[in-house]
Parts: C-alpha cells; structure tokens; sequence
C-alpha cells in the first residue's frame, strides 16, 4: 500500500517537472543527474541529445499513444525508474519525435535502448519486463 | 495485325541441324507468309560457310552483332532477325531457332503483346537535379511507386501533406485508403458484421443472451481501436520508407517548372527541391455539397474518426462509399437514412444493386429516393435541418455526403508546366501512366481512366517505376480488375455487369448462368433468410469465355480474389464447371450455376 502511495507520489513529481519543462526550465539533464527518486522524462527531437549527453547510464522507452503493449509496459517502466538509482530514464513518443524515432532507426514500438556514456549498449523490442530488469541491471552494473 | 517478321538462317548444305531448322523455318513461312519471311544463306560446303561466318580475326560475319555469344559461335547453323531499322538481332543456332519457331506458334492473348514505351523525358544519369525521383503524394500509389524505384538504386522523395478537410480533419502518412477509406471502413464494417451476429446468430448456435448486445455499441472505444490502429499503420509506413531509403518529406508541393517543386511546410516554411522526373499520385478529395448550407455536412475524410457517435444521419448519395457507410452506420445502431438522387451503384450490376438495396432497407437503412438536399440549416439545439428538393423537410445529427470525388490537382501548379489536365474533374490524361509534359506521370486516382481502387494504384505504381528505372516495358493491365463492394451483404465483382455486355456485346450474344442461395452458415437463423445470397456469371456465347463474374454475399472478397486470377488467365464457363468445389462454402456455387437466364427457370436455390 505504502509502495504504491509512493509510487504515485512519483508520478505527481513527474508531471510537475514536466510541466516546468514545458515552461522554459533549463538544465533538465543535469536536474535529471541530481534527482533522488528516479523519474522518467518525456523527451522531444530537441532535448533527446542533451539528456543523452548529460547522464551516464540511460534508459530511452520509444512509445506510442496508439500502441497497446505500451499501455502494459508504461506503468512497470515508471515503476522501476524508482529502483534503478544510476539509471536516467527518458520516454520518446514517436509521432511527436519522429527525428528521434529515425535516428534511432526505431522499427516498432515498444522499444527500449540502454545507454553507457552516450553509446548504445543493448537494445529489444517488445513489453518484456524480464528483459527490461536484466537490462536495467546490466546497464547498472557497467 | 503484328508485323511480318524477316528471318535469316545461315548454314552448309549437308549440317543436319542446319536442314532441320532451315525446314522447320520454311514450313511456318508457308503457314503464316504475312507473318514471316525467311531468308536462307545457304553455302556449298563446311568450309565456305566457315569462311563466311567466321573470317580471319574479327572479320566474320559473326563479328557484325558486336555481342559475343554471337561472336563466339562456330557451329552451324547461324540465325538472325533482321529488324525494320537495318540492325540485325542474333537469335543463335538450332535450339534457338526451333525454340523461337515454337514460341512463334504458341497462342497469344489478344494485347498480351502490348509493350508499354514512353516517350522520351530527357532523363539520363548525369541529370544533375536533387532526385532521380520525386512523387507527390504518399498514399497507396505513391509509395509503391517510391519504394520500387528506390529498389533499382533510384534516388527517390516522396512528398505528403494533408490539406485539412472543410471540417477540419487530417491524418498521417499513407492516403485515403489507410486513413479514411479502406481500412476503417472495412473495420467499421466489421462491427456491424459482428452487430448482426450477436443479433442474428447467437441463438440457434447455441448462445444466450449475450450481454454485448444489452450493453449497446460504444462509438468511442471502436473509433479508437480502429484510429490507434490506423496510426500504428502510418508509423510502419515512414519506418519502411525510411528503410528502402526514400526521403519521406511531409510537405505540399507545387510545381514551379517541369524539374522544380516549390515546398511548403507545416509552418509556412518555404523551399524549393528539383528532380529529373515526377509522380503526380495526389490522388482525389470528397466532392463538397453543392447546396445551401452545404458546409454543414462532413465527408468519409470525418466520419472515421468522429469524436462522437453520429447520431440520427442522412447519407447523401448513393455511391459504393454512401452505401457502405449507411450500411455499417446502420449495422452498430444508428438511425440511417440515405436520399437517393436516381439509381444505386451506378456502374455496378443492377439486378444486383437493387437486391443490395432491399437487403439494406430490410437492415434499418431508410432511403429517400428521387430527392436531393436543396437546403441545410443548424438549428436551434444544433441539428442540421434538410429541406429536399421535394420540398419535404427533417432534422437529423449528421449530414454526410459522398456523391463523388475529385482529382486533388488544384494546387499542384500544373498551369506552370502546361500539364494537360481534364476541366471537368481535375483528373490528368495519360498515356501509359506518362503525361503531356514528358518527364511527369500520374498514377491512381488522379489519372484519368484509372479505376479508383488502392491496389490498382499500387500496380500501376510498381510497373512504372520498373519502366522508368529497370527498363521494363510492361504496360499495368487496367482490364478485369476485380473489387469487393462492403455493403452489409458483400458484392464481389470482376468482369463485365449484364447492362455492359449488352451494350458491348448484343442481346443474343452472351448468356447468364445465375442462382440464388442460402450460405450455410445462414440456415440455422430465422432472420438470415429473408434475402438469399446471389451469383451469376456472364458467358460469351460464340467463345464461352466468362465475361463477368459477379457474387452477392458473405466474405465476397475473399471469394472474388481467386476468380479475379481465373479471369486474367482467360477463364471459359466450361473451365468454371470443371472445377471442383469445396465444399460447404458459398463459394462453390461459383462452380455449379447451371440455371442459365435465358432457360426462365427460376434462379432461387431448390431444397436440400
């Protein structure tokens, strides 16, 4: 029960920080690096390389409104933002950042890319929470 | 009438496979003298046709050709075409010649010979522009076409950019068949099917009360499913553009001259890019209202994704696409009226048509025959008040027109190329997808003469990008095109309808094999047998070849496909009755119509 206050209390801080984006704050990559509880940013064509640049382990979640695994996945993708500390979590929608989804060469959503120091370390396709913690854990790990 | 062909066989007198190809040659010049002439170059001994054929270093007669299979060849005999512009084309030796005299003789289909050849557009390697290939337009005909010339190394763009609609929609990449044609429409479809199972068919098999059908059908959560699915389409589509490397710019283009586009973007941001030839696939938009208040109505480019269930609609037309909207609205529930100017399904099988009409009257569709709306009003609670043309009046949620469509050549600029393009419908003549300016083609809807239809576009797509980049010289066959009208009870069609095959052909020259029938699947439900199914094929009396073929029922596209085949490969009645069915389906009535119309006897199904 306690978890799951949290969880939403996340959340909450989540959508403030976002809000705060979209209002003109600054920094978000170097906020992102000082954050205590993990958080996942929504990122656009614009502020993708910035946040790849600025932390040194990332997570990027390519997503769709339209796509029904990533209804499944977004939530367990927001809940383990909260576990994996050194981990920067962003989240691509790829009709809002089709410059992103292409420079990635995204083929279909969901997508996950982890990664070290701005390279590429792992990439899979597909709702797999299995896959998403090992790779989390990897990526922790290097 | 084809040309008479002027063969030339060399050999010496005594070579047996010289003898047997010279003979064989001679016999079909006597059979066919307006179609073939042969030349014989006929030499005393081994050693003066060698001298002749071959020479001393390079000097041979073989030589000549400049290929060197022809060069390298010693034996005899030693045979050739000699083509109307004094060249010559090497064919080979004995195999080839009788290979050649065997496919001389095989039958051909009347045009099967047609080689589609264009006119010279000025395109050569060294072009110098941005592209080798810019399409306008990214629907179904656009990016067959873009993808396909980039598979033979081309470099190609395609240009898409939604021009709202008057009410204000727009959509992603991929055209109206993907976005507000085809596919929501065949989904939206689907429910009402699934509507009349649960009404129809739940209880004789064995269900009871399902509570889908107490809950009612929720607009929202199907235009949803059916919109997230359409985008996940439009998504799949610039990840495949992208991966045949074409350059996908979400821009409107206008032609500027013959090789220079002008862009605009979302933005207003202007550019220019220039490429060596252009597709012009911009296909066609829904035909406003022409009424008073005209603008109140919306079009197929709004109702698939209309935020809320329509409500009480009047489907203006009578169109395939009226037809299959009424036809679904009226399937999930909604009170549907459609006004009917004259006759439904113009250009389809009538004695069909209107079995589709009664099916549909019988399936909660009112119609409104002989009027057309004059006036359209909001009224008070924002409804939309219709006075007819017969000056009756009611009010209803929605107005939805499709009386026709047109070509969306508007804004494409063509006025500064010269590009001959047709006053009355926008739509742009061609000759072989080529238009009057010779470095612009059109494919799809916007072409003239071209059956509006998605995969007739992407055929003719593909085939003209193999022309322009991989030499091909086949022309798209615009003949027999089979297609699925989704109407509540499906009409598959190929082939001539009665009405043209009088008109084509005359009265007594062709005769119609017909039954009426009752699908499995529909004889345990009360409800389902008030309209029978229908199928009827035309036949050419004198050849017995199948000139239409035509089947009212269920999965009618999936039945049709196949027929569709059999058509292009020039099936006769005969070929018909001596498949065998499979069986029990719908579709092998197909291969049992033995009642033909002229008989009188009654097409309805007889018993068990």
């Amino acid at each position: 029960m306690l978890r799951v206050l949290h969880s939403r209390a996340a959340r909450a801080s989540v959508a403030t920080f976002i809000n705060n984006r979209s209002t003109g704050a600054l920094g978000n990559a170097r906020k992102v690096q000082s954050r205590s509880i993990s958080q996942v940013i929504t990122l656009t064509d614009e502020s993708i390389s910035k946040f790849k640049e600025g932390n040194d382990r990332v997570v990027l979640y390519y997503t769709a409104t339209w796509c029904p695994p990533c209804k499944v996945i977004k939530p367990i993708y927001e809940e383990l933002s909260e576990n994996y500390e050194k981990v920067a979590f962003g989240k691509v929608d790829v009709d809002d950042c089709p410059d992103a989804a292409a420079d990635a060469n995204i083929r279909s959503v969901p997508t996950f890319v982890f990664l070290k120091d701005n390279s590429p370390v792992k990439e899979f396709a597909g709702a797999d929470k299995k896959m998403l913690e090992d790779g989390l854990s990897e990526l922790s790990d290097m | 009438m084809s040309k008479q062909v002027v063969f030339h066989i060399g050999g010496w007198s005594s070579c047996g496979f010289y003898s047997k190809a010279s003979n064989v040659l001679a016999s079909l010049s006597i059979l066919f003298p307006s179609r073939l002439k042969v030349v014989d170059h006929k030499y005393g001994s081994r050693d003066e046709y060698r001298s002749w054929l071959i020479g001393t270093s390079g000097s041979g007669f073989r030589d000549t050709f400049g290929i060197s299979k022809a060069s390298n060849q010693t034996s005899s005999p030693f045979a050739w075409i000699e083509s109307s512009d004094g060249g010559n084309s090497f064919v080979g030796g004995c195999d080839d010649t009788l290979a050649w005299c065997k496919d001389f003789c095989a039958p051909k289909e009347e045009g099967g010979e047609e080689k589609a050849v264009h006119v010279d557009d000025g395109h050569t390697k060294g072009h110098g522009y941005d592209y080798d290939l810019v399409v306008i337009g990214g629907g179904s005909g656009g990016m067959a076409a873009s993808k396909e010339a980039a598979k033979f190394g081309a470099k190609v763009a395609v240009l898409d950019f939604v021009k709202p609609s008057p009410a204000g929609s727009t959509w992603g990449l991929g055209g109206t068949c993907v976005n507000v044609g085809c596919i929501p429409k065949k989904l939206m479809h689907n429910a009402a099917l699934i509507g009349e199972i649960l009404s129809s068919d739940t209880e004789p098999f064995g269900f009871t009360a399902p509570q889908a059908l107490e809950k009612g059908h929720s607009w929202e959560k199907m235009r949803e499913a059916v919109q997230n699915h359409i985008r996940g389409l439009n998504f799949n589509y610039r990840v495949t553009l992208r991966e045949k490397e074409v350059t996908y710019l979400n821009k409107l283009g206008k032609f500027v001259d013959a090789h220079t586009l002008s862009l605009t973007d979302k933005k207003g941001k202007v550019s220019q890019i220039t490429s060596s030839r252009f597709i012009i696939a911009t296909g066609g938009r829904p035909s406003p209202l022409n009424c008073e208040g005209g603008e109140l109505a919306i079009s197929s480019d709004d109702i698939f994704s209309l935020e809320q269930n329509p409500g009480k609609t009047l489907c203006v037309g009578a169109s395939y696409i009226a037809l299959e909207c009424a036809g679904f609205l009226a399937g999930i529930g909604v009170d549907t009226e459609v006004a009917v100017r004259s006759i439904l399904l113009r250009g389809f099988d009538r004695e069909i048509a209107d079995k589709i009409g009664a099916h549909m009257e019988d399936h909660g569709v009112k119609f409104r025959k002989g009027v057309v709306p004059a006036k359209l009003e909001k009224n008070g609670e924002g409804k939309i008040e219709v006075t007819f043309s017969d000056g009756t009046k009611d009010v209803y949620d929605t107005v939805f027109a499709a009386i026709g469509r047109s070509a969306d050549t508007g804004k494409l600029g063509v006025e500064n190329i010269n590009l001959k393009v047709n006053e009355r419908n926008g739509k742009i003549p061609t000759k072989f997808e080529q238009t009057s300016v010779p470095n612009v083609y059109a494919i799809g809807d916007v072409m003239e003469g071209c059956p509006e239809l998605t995969p007739v576009a992407i055929q003719a797509g593909r085939h003209l990008a193999r022309r322009l980049f991989d030499g091909s010289t086949t022309p798209m066959d615009y003949k027999n095109i089979c297609t699925t009208v989704f109407t509540p009870m499906e009409f598959g069609t190929v082939g001539y309808n009665e009405e043209d095959a009088k008109e084509k052909f005359g009265c007594g020259s062709y005769e119609v094999y017909h039954s009426s029938f009752n699908p499995l699947e529909w004889s345990l439900s009360e409800h389902r047998g008030k309209h029978p199914a229908f199928a009827k094929v035309i036949v050419n009396k004198d050849t017995d070849a199948v000139l239409g073929i035509h089947y009212l029922g269920p999965h009618a596209g999936e039945v049709t496909q196949g027929f569709g085949v059999a058509m292009k490969k020039g099936v006769t009645y005969n070929d018909l009755l001596d498949t065998v069915g499979i069986h029990p389906t719908s579709a092998e009535v197909l291969t049992d119509l033995t009642v033909s119309k002229s008989s009188g006897k009654s097409a309805d199904a007889k018993g068990c």
